[in-house]
């Protein structure tokens, strides 16, 4: 597993400079390229909401509520850490209670 | 000294809300990261060389789900399309780029670094190298902290830690969704991904909620365009 892992980092990395770079050095003067840039917003939204709903480990009335507040913290402030932060305390307040 | 415009306050502001951005998002991917059961050395080793907030998010929910590598490079591939146009949107807005300070911005252009490159055109060569290395420090930091802090945690913070990953997930997907047609790719994605999950359906299928998400935004783009010429 370890292996696969290593492999799986390494792989990651060289895509992840190769994707940021060699475009950058053959397309300098490219143009935004607005069009495409949405259809790949569109996909980071398709696969954030996916992973989402993969990743809740239980669809408890509980988790309901703290993601619902969430939620609400994510429209208002757009900050990620605070979204973490508030869906953590109110499960925690639901679970005392 | 030449700060952002020529402006100290602006330059101060803006490594702060690098800082209040990078910072807690590190500590959540380090944290959950540990949670997971992923060592640490491949969750710094992430943090140092994948870079990247939504590939590295993206690889905690497929580790989660049972990994599968061809599908993680696969999403890893998508997700960091969008930044092959930002260096060449960068390039289109200042004439003084070399090849050097493409080596050496280019590996740590993330979203934000680029947001600021664009929307502040004077910004000194310099200045935008101190900035993508000051937000790289941040977010390895960040993780580091998620790391450590989470072996002083209690057992019932590691349970409740669970949800930080979908939280992270709806932190990143809310700012993205800007309208009617981001709005209806998540709903879908969401919607087939509750589905598949209610169906018991292997990890791998986790592609086909996000393939048809992105089919669904760009055909209620195209119907929308349609109706309104």
């Amino acid at each position: 597993m370890s292996y696969v892992l290593i492999y799986l980092l390494a792989a990651l990395a060289l895509l992840s400079i190769l994707q940021r770079i060699i475009p950058w050095l053959f397309y300098k003067r490219l143009k935004s390229g607005n069009s495409l840039e949405k259809t790949f917003d569109l996909f980071a939204i398709s696969a954030f909401s996916a992973l989402l709903v993969y990743n809740v480990q239980s669809l408890g009335l509980v988790t309901f509520i703290s993601l619902a507040v969430a939620l609400a913290v994510a429209m208002k402030f757009h900050n990620i850490g605070l979204t973490v932060l508030v869906a953590l305390a109110v499960l925690s307040v639901s679970l005392i209670i | 000294m030449p700060y952002l415009g020529g402006r100290r306050s602006t330059i101060v502001n803006t490594l702060l809300v690098i800082s209040a951005g990078y910072l807690p998002s590190g500590i959540a991917f380090g944290s959950i990261s540990t949670a997971l059961r992923i060592p640490g050395i491949y969750t710094i080793s992430l943090s140092l060389f994948v870079y990247s907030g939504a590939v590295q998010s993206a690889f905690l929910g497929y580790w989660a789900a049972g990994i599968d590598p061809a599908s993680i490079i696969l999403t890893a591939f998508l997700l960091n399309l969008r930044h092959t146009f930002y260096g060449a949107h960068i390039e289109t807005l200042r004439g003084d780029i070399r090849l050097r300070d493409i080596i050496v911005i280019g590996p740590l252009l993330t979203d934000e670094v680029y947001a600021i490159a664009v929307s502040y055109p004077s910004l000194s060569l310099p200045n935008l190298h101190g900035l993508s290395i000051y937000a790289y420090f941040n977010w390895i930091a960040g993780t580091a902290i998620g790391i450590i802090a989470i072996y002083y945690a209690p057992s019932v913070v590691l349970n409740i830690l669970f949800l930080a990953l979908p939280a992270l997930f709806l932190g990143l997907l809310v700012p993205r969704i800007r309208n009617g047609f981001g709005l209806v790719t998540a709903i879908t994605s969401g919607v087939i991904a509750l589905a598949g999950r209610l169906l018991g359906l292997a990890p791998y299928f986790l592609i086909v909620p996000i393939l048809i998400g992105v089919i669904t935004g760009l055909t209620a783009g195209k119907i929308a365009k349609r109706w309104s010429e």
